[in-house]
């Protein structure tokens, strides 16, 4: 067992034998060392035992001299409690008390760090600093303070960890004076206590308890009222104890209850002398004898006392006296003599007594205040003298300071009037200037752009207009083929009466014949302009508008999963946007809640194949078949019988897109479309477009000159994809370019992610050179990067740690602080505030003008708060004036980016339109050329049958093949025809008042034309109506006069020709399907929108002959309320 | 039955050849007096002599609609002259709605059996809303879907347990009151804490239990909206 351990356990049962084994411990551990510390600090415990106060002390001393272990200290701190307590030494007590309270509170804050021994160790020293508190306070007769204390040991003793501590508060609480009730609940509760240490120690061997229990019990017994309750309430243990002691050295002369005591106090006498506690076996003797004094056998207690004097005298050499001890030896002895009747000696006693009663009075907590508060007084003194001194060096530099800042303060005002005409207004202007030259720049770009996109829309419009009026055209045919087959029904029911019947088919064939060429004619006229956007362009920028959606989705219970993808295709991109549009749209139509609905793509040989997939009802087989093979197929027979149908309509425009690709150039020849699907399981469509590879180089390069750093964060993306995508050479170069572009201070942290993964690069590619130079600077400036936060954290640790030597030092600089507070409150203030508002201001006009072309929002209201809190006049007008050279610059700036915020966000929704309309105007011309391929030999069929008829007479037989044919045909047709109306079913018109004389302005920049002076305004929508008007020229020839006229808040647009005239066929077939020239038909198309939009049916388009020529004219409702724009 | 004078109005030479035929032959009774392929040409007939009969396209020339202006102006000039509207329109309903309420007596589509004798005779005979089949038709299906709807707000109002008061909280909830407000109402003998109860009790009712999360006030309401408890287009707030 360890040294310190033996001498720990010992200390209860042997002194002399704990000092022996503190001692080996102390010669076997190393300098220093925490185990010398404890040592050192068991043999002060036993030197304590043993009354050498003075060696105790000095062995402390020595603990304190080199132990840095809190944990000694703190039992040294305790120690030097207990000596001090039993000498009387009120003050130094309380010393050691803050000393180990301090202490105490910094181990407990870290006890979670401590070992099980450590923890232990803290226990003891815990338990006993209370212990001993409560002494000192049970001996100064502080009976609540004494119990408080004791209460507290009492929660951290225990009986398994340390028996001795636990025996220490249970004799503590047994001896006397610390347990509350009736004297006699005291008695039994006291007596409880002591026969538990008692029976404990004895069995332990812990020799100092059973003779203090002894003691205890020895004065419990001699008092016969306790010696009763104690026989009447535990007469067990009184028995046990009895029949123990009665024997123990008998003296036959008393009797069985003082006998039963003085043979305990005798038995405690004995203990402490084997145990080497001469204060002890004093303290016993003096129980003897105050036994025998009880039992009135007083030269036997004289004798004890006198013995126990003999102790202490003994002690009487020692620099260190236990006051209180020797005052009651005293008394006793003065007591035992007065009762032997020795006068004479009892007063010698009694005087020494009351010397030494009162060399150890009470208040010896407030006499060690009262040494305190001297000895305070004198560094008091000491401080007051240094704080002179400072206040008078602070004096001396509070004036040099003053003098110093009244200069400044002038300086800085002058400063602030002249910072109009200061190098940062001068540059802030030419900033300003050069701001507002770019912004116009950006300006002019922006309305282009934004013109050029208008241009754009009004084409894609007039295209559409174009094909609406084709598909009216288309239209037409409807009635005509409804005669057909009416008629046809009727050649059933005439029988033999059917020439005319028959007749009247041919000729309605012919009318379609008629139709159809016309529309063969347009339809191969616009071919040449039929054209697609082709662009190179990332998948990633379709999936991303794509997985928008997932909200959509989640609404529906459908997961849409869309993972990325770094493929290029060269496609349309509009296009492509619609079929993957069309597509998901169907898997999401066709898929139930819970699905999932993937979009993908991955590039086999030199295309790429986008796929969608789901989870859905899938398509039976003979869909799947009509799908991919078929041209044309009814959409709403396509998808599962139950199910809800309509997958077809989509489809077929995305077939009709992948048609035109093909067309248009060999390069689309891998384009194509397809279908997988199982019925039940999901189906997977898929189509396929050109691969192309990103033009990386030229990236690279704009990126190099542009170097604009919001980029670095996407090239810093693009790095950490490349990496993670394995194009490693890619990544390198990114991050070169972005590392270039970062300016070190202000993105460390990106700088470092950058480094990085160029490092990651360059070790994937194995260029060791560049991945040491990018790994060097990754750590080197990871490293100052760290290190400044980590710094903070240091101080705080550093500062908390000498908190404590500092309290000296902050109260003198609190009191300096203190003094200049003073000062600057009365002299200091106003000035100070002056300059340092001067400064502020200084400050503010020239950060707001370093800022300058980042806060230029902000400028002018941020000027005017500081006008308003300015008080001197010239100032104000330093600083208006400041503001007034900014003011129209920045109003013009304000207006300026306005405007640009208003072109940007219009050249955004046209774009938005243009693609929607370019999208539809591309699937009506794919539905057209579907209609014109798909139905353009029916009419000259049928007319053949009709013919076939006429010559060979009508039978039921054929008779019903033409119907049919016929109905067939008609059936095709409509389908064709709804598919392609679904494009048009939104309306595109924006109506607004026009004025006709804008009209009339726009077109005669175009065409030479007299028009007629007007302010009528009419009802339509501007880009239609222009386009109505120069439809309306391009068929007219020369000497047309436009004029206007109103009947019923109708508007009369009438052109007038001269010279010539129609034919009455021209005249009837003008506006009808069989006309020669489109553009008559685009303007009914256009007129019919107009109807449509104004929700007025009736505006009129008329052609007529008159006098001198002809006139077309049209109607349009006139404006309700003139606006002037 | 008498004989009748009738004009046609029909600008598509073809068409017009083929109405005349249908006319001579089934109708034997009608006398046409004149056709016309425009507007001009029509109102020249009409000051010659004003027939009992106008069979009237819609669309002439260059307009499409101008037969519905033809149509207010005949009513307003001749109360009891009969207008039969004839008419390839076979998509454009609106125009259907407008032509009706300009006075026309019948609309026949320019599809299935076209014009027949009965639905001519019908109209001499004095009936209003005279029509083909084709355009019947029409009017069943979207007849149909009415009906249905109502039918469906019926089996709504079983299926998910609907009594007045959710109705009436529904109904309140989209007008926009809140149910202090709706706890106001005189017909709703509740508190505000009953409503707050009562529409968490809806959104379970009407919604399972995987859509519950994060229902509030507006998409209850629209959930009942969609399964025709409140009808939109009749949303009136109670007697406060």
């Amino acid at each position: 067992m360890d040294g310190n351990d033996l001498a720990y356990r010992l200390r209860y049962t042997d002194v002399s034998a704990s000092l022996k084994a503190a001692k080996e411990a102390y010669s076997s551990s190393s300098a220093n060392s925490d185990d010398k510390a404890e040592a050192l600090n068991n043999m002060a415990y036993a030197a304590y035992q043993q009354m050498r106060y003075d060696q105790a002390l000095h062995l402390l001393k020595h603990v304190y001299g080199f132990s840095r272990n809190q944990l000694e200290l703190l039992c040294s701190d305790v120690l030097t409690m207990k000596v001090m307590q039993r000498i009387g030494n009120g003050k130094s007590f309380f010393d050691a008390r803050l000393r180990a309270q301090k202490r105490l509170h910094r181990i407990l804050s870290e006890e979670s760090s401590l070992t099980v021994r450590q923890k232990h160790r803290l226990h003891y020293a815990l338990t006993e600093s209370h212990i001993v508190a409560s002494t000192y306070y049970y001996y100064l007769g502080q009976d609540s303070a004494a119990r408080r204390e004791i209460q507290e040991a009492a929660q951290y003793v225990n009986l398994e960890t340390d028996t001795t501590q636990w025996l220490y508060y249970h004799y503590m609480m047994g001896s006397g004076g610390l347990v509350d009730g009736t004297p006699e609940e005291v008695t039994i509760a006291e007596f409880n206590h002591l026969f538990r240490v008692y029976t404990l120690a004895k069995a332990n061997h812990f020799t100092y308890f059973e003779a203090n229990a002894l003691q205890s019990l020895s004065a419990m017994v001699a008092d016969s009222l306790r010696a009763t309750w104690v026989k009447q309430q535990r007469i067990d243990a009184y028995s046990y104890l009895f029949g123990e002691h009665l024997s123990w050295q008998a003296d036959n002369t008393l009797s069985p209850r003082y006998q039963f005591a003085a043979s305990m106090a005798r038995h405690s006498v004995y203990l402490f002398k084997q145990y080497h506690d001469l204060f002890q076996t004093a303290c016993a003797l003096r129980t003897l004898g105050e036994v025998y004094f009880s039992a009135e056998q007083y030269d036997k207690a004289l004798e004890n006392f006198r013995s126990a004097l003999r102790l202490a005298s003994n002690h009487r050499r020692s620099p260190y006296q236990v006051t209180p001890w020797l005052a009651g030896i005293h008394e006793n002895l003065s007591l035992a003599y007065s009762a032997l009747d020795d006068k004479q000696q009892a007063d010698i006693h009694r005087n020494t007594y009351l010397d030494l009663l009162d060399e150890s009075r009470q208040n010896k907590e407030l006499d060690s205040r009262k040494a305190l508060l001297k000895q305070e007084a004198h560094s008091e003194q000491i401080q007051f003298f240094f704080l002179l001194l400072l206040t008078i060096v602070v004096a001396v530099l509070a004036a040099i300071y003053y003098r110093q800042l009244n200069n400044r303060s002038r300086s800085y005002e002058q400063r602030v009037r002249k910072i109009s005409s200061s190098a940062d207004c001068r540059q802030a202007e030419q900033k300003l200037q050069a701001l507002l030259r770019d912004s116009e720049e950006h300006l002019e770009e922006s309305r282009e752009e934004c013109e050029v996109m208008q241009q754009r829309i009004n084409s894609q419009q007039e295209r559409h207009i174009l094909q609406r009026t084709k598909l009216s055209v288309v239209y037409a045919i409807i009635p005509y083929l409804d005669r057909v087959i009416a008629e046809v029904k009727k050649l059933d029911e005439m029988g033999e009466n059917s020439t005319e019947h028959l007749s009247y088919i041919q000729e309605l064939c012919s009318g379609m014949m008629t139709v159809n060429d016309r529309l063969t004619s347009w339809i191969q006229m616009q071919r040449g302009r039929l054209s697609l956007q082709v662009t190179r362009f990332p998948l990633s920028d379709i999936f991303g508008v794509i997985s928008m959606q997932q909200y959509a989705f989640a609404q529906q219970q459908l997961i849409l999963e869309v993972p990325d993808t770094d493929l290029h295709v060269k496609a349309d991109k509009a296009l492509t946007l619609f079929m993957v549009n069309t597509l998901v749209d169907n898997a999401r139509k066709f898929t139930p809640a819970g699905g999932k609905v993937t979009i993908f793509a991955h590039s086999i040989d030199d295309f790429v194949e986008i796929s969608v997939s789901d989870t859905g009802v899938g398509l039976p087989k003979e869909d799947v078949q009509t799908l991919c093979d078929s041209k044309v197929y009814d959409p709403n027979c396509i998808g599962t019988k139950n199910a809800s149908k309509g997958f077809g309509f989509g489809i077929m425009n995305c077939k009709g897109i992948i048609g035109s690709y093909k067309k248009l150039s060999s390069l689309f020849n891998v384009c194509d479309f397809g279908v997988e699907s199982e019925e039940g399981k999901g189906s997977r469509f898929w189509f396929r477009l050109p691969r192309v590879f990103p033009l990386l180089f030229l990236l690279a390069f704009n990126l190099f000159a542009q170097a604009l750093p919001q980029h670095c964060y996407e090239l810093f993306d693009s790095t950490y994809n490349a990496n993670l995508q394995g194009r490693y050479a890619d990544a390198w170069l990114y991050a070169e370019n972005a590392i270039n572009i970062v300016e070190e201070p202000i993105d460390t942290s990106l700088l470092v992610s950058l480094y990085n993964e160029q490092a990651i690069a360059a070790q994937a590619l194995g260029d060791w050179e560049a991945y040491r130079q990018s790994n060097a600077e990754c750590v080197r400036l990871h490293r100052l990067f760290s290190t400044d936060c980590s710094l903070a954290s240091d101080c705080q640790q550093l500062e908390k740690m000498n908190a404590d030597s500092r309290v000296l030092y902050v109260l003198i600089v609190l009191l300096l602080i203190a003094s200049l507070t003073l000062f600057y409150m009365v002299v200091l203030r106003h000035r100070l505030r002056h300059r340092a508002s001067m400064d502020d201001l200084y400050q503010r006009l020239s950060s707001l003008l370093q800022t300058f072309p980042q806060n230029a929002e902000t400028y002018d209201a941020e000027l005017q708060v500081v006008a308003q809190n300015i008080e001197q006049p010239g100032l104000k007008k330093a600083v208006q004036e400041m503001r007034q050279k900014f003011t129209p610059g920045l109003a013009r700036l304000q207006k300026i980016s306005d405007s640009i915020e208003d072109f940007e966000e219009k050249t955004h929704k046209q774009r938005f339109e243009h693609d929607r309309l370019y999208v539809m105007n591309q699937i009506l011309d794919n539905s057209l050329s579907t209609i014109k391929h798909e139905t353009m030999y029916f009419p000259s069929r049928i007319k053949q049958m009709a013919d076939d008829m006429q010559q060979n007479g009508i039978d039921v037989e054929t008779n019903h093949n033409l119907l049919d044919l016929v109905t067939y045909y008609r059936h095709i047709y409509m389908l064709l025809y709804e598919q392609a109306q679904r494009q048009t079913d939104q309306s595109l018109l924006r109506m607004q008042s026009v004025s006709v004389a804008d009209l009339f302005t726009f077109i005669s920049k175009t065409h030479e034309i007299d028009c007629q002076e007007t302010n009528l305004q009419v009802l339509g929508d501007e880009m239609l109506l222009r386009l109505l008007l120069g439809q309306m020229l391009a068929v007219v020839s020369a000497n047309a006069t436009l004029c206007v006229e109103e009947h019923d808040s109708m508007t009369y647009i009438i052109c007038n020709v001269k010279g010539q005239k129609f034919t009455p066929e021209q005249l009837s077939d003008l506006f009808s399907p069989q006309t020669e020239r489109l553009e008559y038909l685009v303007m009914r198309q256009i007129l019919r929108e107009c109807d449509a939009a104004c929700g007025h049916p009736g505006l009129r388009l008329e052609a007529e002959n008159t006098e001198q020529g002809y006139r077309i004219f049209f109607s349009l409702l006139t404006a309700q309320i003139p606006t002037k724009s | 039955m008498e004989k009748f004078k009738v004009i046609i109005v029909e600008d598509d030479k073809l068409e017009l050849k083929g109405t005349q035929q249908i006319l001579q032959s089934e109708v034997p009774e009608a006398e046409i007096i004149g056709t016309a392929q425009g507007e001009a040409d029509f109102w020249k007939l009409m000051r010659e002599a004003v027939p009992d009969l106008v069979l009237l396209d819609l669309g002439l020339g260059g307009s499409t609609t101008v037969g519905v202006d033809i149509c207010r102006q005949l009513r307003t000039r001749y109360a009891d002259m009969k207008i039969l509207v004839f008419t390839g329109e076979i998509l454009n309903e609106r125009l259907w709605v407008e032509v009706l309420s300009a006075g026309a007596d019948g609309i026949i589509l320019k599809t299935g059996n076209l014009l027949q004798r009965d639905d001519v005779m019908q109209v001499m005979h004095g009936r209003h809303l005279v029509f083909n089949e084709p355009f019947l038709e029409k009017v069943m299906a979207r007849f149909r879907k009415n009906v249905c709807k109502e039918q469906a707000a019926v089996d709504a109002f079983v299926e998910y347990e609907i009594d007045e008061y959710d109705e009436r909280f529904l109904r309140h909830l989209a007008l926009g009151y809140t149910k202090d407000m709706i706890a106001g109402l005189r017909q709703m003998p509740f508190s505000t804490k009953s409503l707050e109860k009562r529409q968490v009790d809806l959104t379970n009712r009407l919604f399972s239990e995987r859509e519950r999360s994060g229902v509030n006030a507006v998409r209850l309401v629209v959930r009942a909206i969609q399964l025709h408890i409140i009808d939109p287009e009749n949303l009136v707030a109670d007697e406060q």
